[in-house]
């Protein structure tokens, strides 16, 4: 399979999450569900980016098995960091949780299990899980960017009062 | 040396993830019963508005002045818990200037 997709594809994803924090902050007047999830998403995102300049790309002192700790254990880490930051930005908002946020955080739970697996697997030889490794994580950003961005223009068509209660 | 690093960071992440999992179940439940809370009020006004429409569109020998009565100090009740709960979200600092314009 060719990889022509996955060039700069999450360079993409990073900038398009960026653009949707705007355009939801501009058709919606006010704190959201939504906008927390595409914090979060964004959030991890961009800390991906740190990652592979500072874990793959550089000439770092670490044996290749620190390397791989590091970069399946971090990953991990800041997946599930995001879905803290998730929940703990909905309650102190005092936000409800929308349909886009509960799937996000189902999403990012699933990406970090798969990271520790990856390491179980790759580390110990069986390498059963790299088909989904490569390409289950680029799709899964690619469908929580989509469900953001559809979520961002239909809550942006609604007539909300300003209490928060649909029609009041 | 190694599958002892392995083994406890494994260790750790399991905890992690179900200390972070359960923690969002907990949230999650608590924002689903407030949302009820909120359907449970707008469905009052709507049930409250209804019943209004039909005292109203009564023959004038089927109205009975102590219904509407009953109705309009319902709706005076559930109009005071929602000034209430404004003032309650007017307390928290982000939502202030959204409770605000609802009150003027």
């Amino acid at each position: 399979m060719s990889n022509f997709i996955l060039d700069s594809l999450d360079l993409k994803i990073t900038f398009a999450a960026l653009i949707l924090i705007v355009v939801n902050l501009i058709l919606t007047k006010r704190i959201n569900s939504v906008l927390i999830t595409t914090l979060a998403f964004l959030l991890v995102q961009s800390i991906s980016f740190a990652f592979i300049a500072l874990v793959r790309d550089s000439q770092s002192d670490l044996s290749p098995f620190m390397t791989r700790v590091v970069w399946y254990f971090g990953f991990a880490f800041v997946d599930l960091l995001a879905v803290v930051l998730i929940y703990k930005l909905h309650s102190a908002l005092k936000e409800i949780y929308s349909l886009s946020a509960t799937t996000a955080v189902w999403v990012l739970l699933y990406l970090g299990a798969l990271q520790v697996l990856s390491f179980v697997d790759r580390q110990y030889g069986y390498d059963l899980l790299a088909f989904l490794y490569k390409w289950s994580i680029p799709a899964c950003n690619v469908a929580i960017l989509m469900m953001l961005a559809v979520s961002t223009v239909m809550l942006g068509m609604q007539k909300r009062g300003y209490s928060g209660i649909k029609g009041i | 040396m190694e599958h002892i690093l392995v083994f406890g960071l494994l260790i750790a992440f399991c905890f992690f993830f179900k200390g972070v999992y359960d923690r969002f179940s907990i949230e999650r439940n608590h924002s689903k019963a407030r949302e009820i809370v909120d359907q449970q009020l707008a469905a009052a006004f709507i049930s409250i508005a209804t019943d209004m429409y039909k005292e109203r569109s009564k023959r004038p020998d089927m109205v009975k002045p102590i219904r509407m009565q009953n109705l309009i100090e319902q709706q005076d009740d559930l109009v005071e818990l929602y000034f209430n709960q404004l003032e309650e979200q007017s307390k928290s600092s982000v939502r202030k200037g959204i409770a605000i314009r609802a009150v003027k």
